[in-house]
């Protein structure tokens, strides 16, 4: 035992006296300290508070996590270039330990240094947020609104598959469509169903139906949602129309409610968030139902299923969102420390952190070009589908960093639930992370550390 | 003890080629050498640059993995890292952690030998103490010039007090007076029973201190034997007489020549090393107490090491 912590020890010293990573620090301490004080103006209260939060922590963790690949690389590369490894190896110790010793040693400086900075970031905010200047229904607002963690509720589309399968099946028989021609079809099919789903004609009401799970704090919960009105595809931001129309809240089987005391008037285009009190809710899984009732005579309102009504109930406090948040990105240092280890191990220095560079901006860029990834399909363009593919490949063995990076939901107050945690340990983390440490111990061990030629 | 445990290293037939990235044949480094190092002996690895007792040495050491042939130390692989708490390793140059001062440096060593703390203390003082550094303790080993540094590296060898001990040019870099106590040191420890395997250029470090030597060339043992076989004259003698006048000087010569008919002569004064010399101008600047901001002489030999 003397001997692994002899050997964090020695890396933690040598990361906190190496010239990188003081920089890395200061530069760190004077964005977390400033960013929250220069920004000014985002747009209302609750705006500016989320891009503080944002950007302090975004920057930050972007500076952590390269401190860490950094670190990783220098420390195991220098040692075996300068032949420092050769006072190791000759000792009583293991490769196998060398290397998760040194291993440790970086992610638990770069763990210290993630808190010392997100404790800097949350005390700025939280001098800030309770300013005199501030009223206090504004510091009700963004403790409500930003420093909370809501989880959200999406409405269920039951039966969409076989509703496609069965208009598809009805528009493509008896015709001799080829396969591209049939995908086309689909396309429009989902497009229209979705189209239809959404759409609440003059005068009559659509529901919405949500599966919510009580908590302690689901008597302060809301209701958000966007509408169009006369089109889906109105994205106009001036002359936009508007239409009187009224919400109906029913908790189970209990009756239902209006939400306000009489009709209101919404404006087509226009983000709402309307605060629901569900007192009622029983233990375990309750159905919520919210329906939208259409005064306007001649109007259709429309509802995109992308921005379909949701319920946030409020599920945790700011600061365990707060440290949930940490805890992924703890997970995105292990992994980063874990590669700039390994990676030192089989090349020069300058050359690992070129690999790992190549390594981040693959994971990067594949993650974008998947995620326009309809944009990539309909295009004939050739290039773009090989980019496709090629990202696609990328990131089976490649893990995106900004994966690691859940500044967002924080800044809007979102919860990170534990759903997303597992699947981020899942997806990203546990696989890449034990392959890439099984990776650098065995080349570490296989490695002649006595071939070397010094510089 | 059976002769088994009484043999520390024993190489048969060892040898190490060095390949290219694709695994073809560069140079051979060594060559189907065989030698055995029993306790308490100080043996001596000569040879010329490229001779292969660099990678004999990181062959020992399982730095580098013989290509062919059977290395044992301890009567164990040279893999087996519980035997490498009985080995001392001086390297060619001292690879040390520059931000770590020297007693930080000797505390990280010691804590990998699983020491308890306080006996890591204890062997950290009086090592410094040994090698003349105590004063700068404290000083980061980056600011240390090579002699220093190798004074750390020889005191990081000894904190686990080794039964083996292996020093590769353990001079180099050294002034005259440290070499001169490295080399006392080295007999200490020889007294002490310790088994020493020491690589050198300078033949005379060798000469002074070991009983056996090995010599390389090629990759292969040229020559090996104890020192006293390998460099006694056997058909020559030498003696040494008090300083005699001048007269008894021309008696003694003529005695020789005439009485005992011998030619082949020579009668002088003899000289001392240029290192003694310099031991001793050093000794004479220390006792009129001149300053100084590097190392010091080193004092008594630490006490674990006596134990």
């Amino acid at each position: 035992m003397n001997r692994d912590i002899a050997i964090i020890k020695l890396t933690i010293i040598s990361t906190i006296r190496s010239y990188s990573f003081i920089s890395i620090t200061l530069l760190s301490c004077i964005f977390a300290f400033f960013i929250p004080l220069t920004v000014f103006s985002g747009g209302g209260l609750v705006d500016l508070f989320q891009i503080r939060i944002d950007y302090s922590l975004e920057i930050c963790s972007i500076l952590i996590f390269i401190s860490s690949v950094w670190s990783g690389c220098s420390i195991m590369a220098e040692d075996i270039e300068l032949y420092k490894i050769h006072m190791l190896v000759v000792k009583p110790i293991s490769k196998l330990r060398i290397w998760l010793n040194r291993f440790l040693g970086v992610f638990i400086i770069h763990l210290l240094f993630l808190m010392l900075i997100s404790f800097i970031i949350f005390l700025m905010l939280h001098i800030m947020s309770n300013k005199g200047s501030l009223s206090s229904r504004e510091k009700i607002e963004i403790k409500e609104k930003v420093f909370t963690g809501r989880k959200s509720y999406t409405s269920q589309l039951s039966g969409l598959n076989e509703e496609y399968s069965g208009e598809l099946n009805a528009r493509i028989k008896n015709t001799t469509l080829s396969e591209s021609e049939k995908i086309e079809m689909g396309k429009k099919v989902m497009y229209t169903i979705i189209s239809r789903r959404g759409e609440v004609k003059p005068g009559e009401s659509k529901t919405f139906l949500f599966n919510v799970v009580k908590t302690n704090y689901s008597n302060n919960s809301n209701f958000k949602f966007m509408l169009y009105i006369g089109s889906p595809d109105m994205l106009e931001r001036q002359n936009r129309p508007k239409a009187e129309g009224i919400w109906l809240l029913q908790v189970n089987n209990e009756r239902g409610v209006s939400l306000g005391e009489k009709p209101e008037t919404f404006i087509s285009n226009n983000k709402y968030e309307m605060s629901i009190s569900l007192k009622n809710l029983s233990e375990g899984e309750n159905v919520i139902k919210l329906t939208y009732q259409n005064l306007d005579k001649d109007r259709s309102v429309f509802f995109r299923v992308t921005e379909f009504p949701q319920v946030q109930i409020k599920s945790a406090n700011f600061i365990e969102n707060y440290l949930r948040c940490l805890l992924i990105m703890a997970l995105g240092i292990a992994l980063l420390s874990a590669i700039g280890c390994a990676l030192g191990c089989v090349f020069s220095f300058p050359v690992a952190v070129f690999v790992m560079a190549a390594y981040l901006l693959f994971g990067s860029l594949g993650n974008f070009i998947l995620s326009g990834n309809e944009i990539f399909l309909k295009n004939d363009d050739i290039q773009l589908k090989i980019g496709y593919s090629l990202s696609k490949s990328f990131l089976k063995v490649i893990t995106p960093i900004q994966k690691f990076q859940l500044s967002e939901y924080i800044s809007t107050g979102m919860l990170i639930d534990n759903g997303t945690i597992m699947e981020t340990i899942r997806k990203y983390f546990l696989i890449q992370f034990l392959a890439i440490s099984v990776i650098g111990i065995y080349v570490f061990y296989r490695r002649e550390l006595g071939m070397v030629a010094k510089r | 003890m059976s002769q088994e445990s009484n043999i520390i290293i024993s190489a048969k037939n060892i040898t190490k080629i060095f390949k290219d990235f694709w695994n073809r044949p560069k140079a051979k480094a060594v060559n189907g050498v065989s030698f055995e190092v029993k306790r308490g002996e100080v043996v001596g690895l000569l040879g010329p640059n490229g001779s292969g007792k660099s990678t004999t040495i990181k062959m020992i050491l399982n730095l580098l993995y013989p290509t062919a042939g059977e290395l044992k130390i301890f009567g164990k692989g040279t893999k087996d890292v519980n035997t490498k708490s009985k080995i001392g390793y001086l390297p060619e140059e001292t690879y040390l952690y520059k931000f770590l001062s020297a007693e930080e440096i000797l505390n990280f060593f010691g804590s990998l030998f699983n020491l308890p703390a306080k006996e890591v203390k204890k062997r950290t003082d009086e090592l410094l103490e040994m090698i003349g550094m105590s004063h700068v303790r404290r000083r980061l080993v980056g600011e240390f010039s090579k002699g220093m540094a190798r004074r750390i590296g020889m005191a990081q060898a000894l904190i686990n007090n080794p039964e083996l001990l292996i020093l590769d040019e353990p001079t180099s870099g050294l002034d005259p007076i440290a070499c001169n106590e490295m080399k006392n040191l080295i007999s200490f420890l020889k007294n002490k029973g310790k088994t020493i395997l020491v690589s050198s250029h300078l033949l005379s470090d060798i000469e002074e201190v070991c009983d056996r030597i090995i010599i390389l060339y090629g990759g292969r043992i040229a020559a090996e034997g104890s020192l006293e076989n390998l460099l006694k004259i056997y058909d020559k003698n030498i003696i040494t007489i008090p300083k005699q006048e001048d007269v008894q000087t021309e008696k003694l010569r003529r005695y020789l020549k005439e009485e005992l008919c011998i030619e082949d002569f020579s009668i002088g004064n003899p000289s001392m090393s240029l290192e003694k010399y310099f031991v001793k101008t050093m000794e004479k600047a220390r006792n009129d107490k001149s300053e100084t901001a590097g190392a010091k002489q080193g004092s008594v030999i630490a006490e674990y090491l006596n134990e």
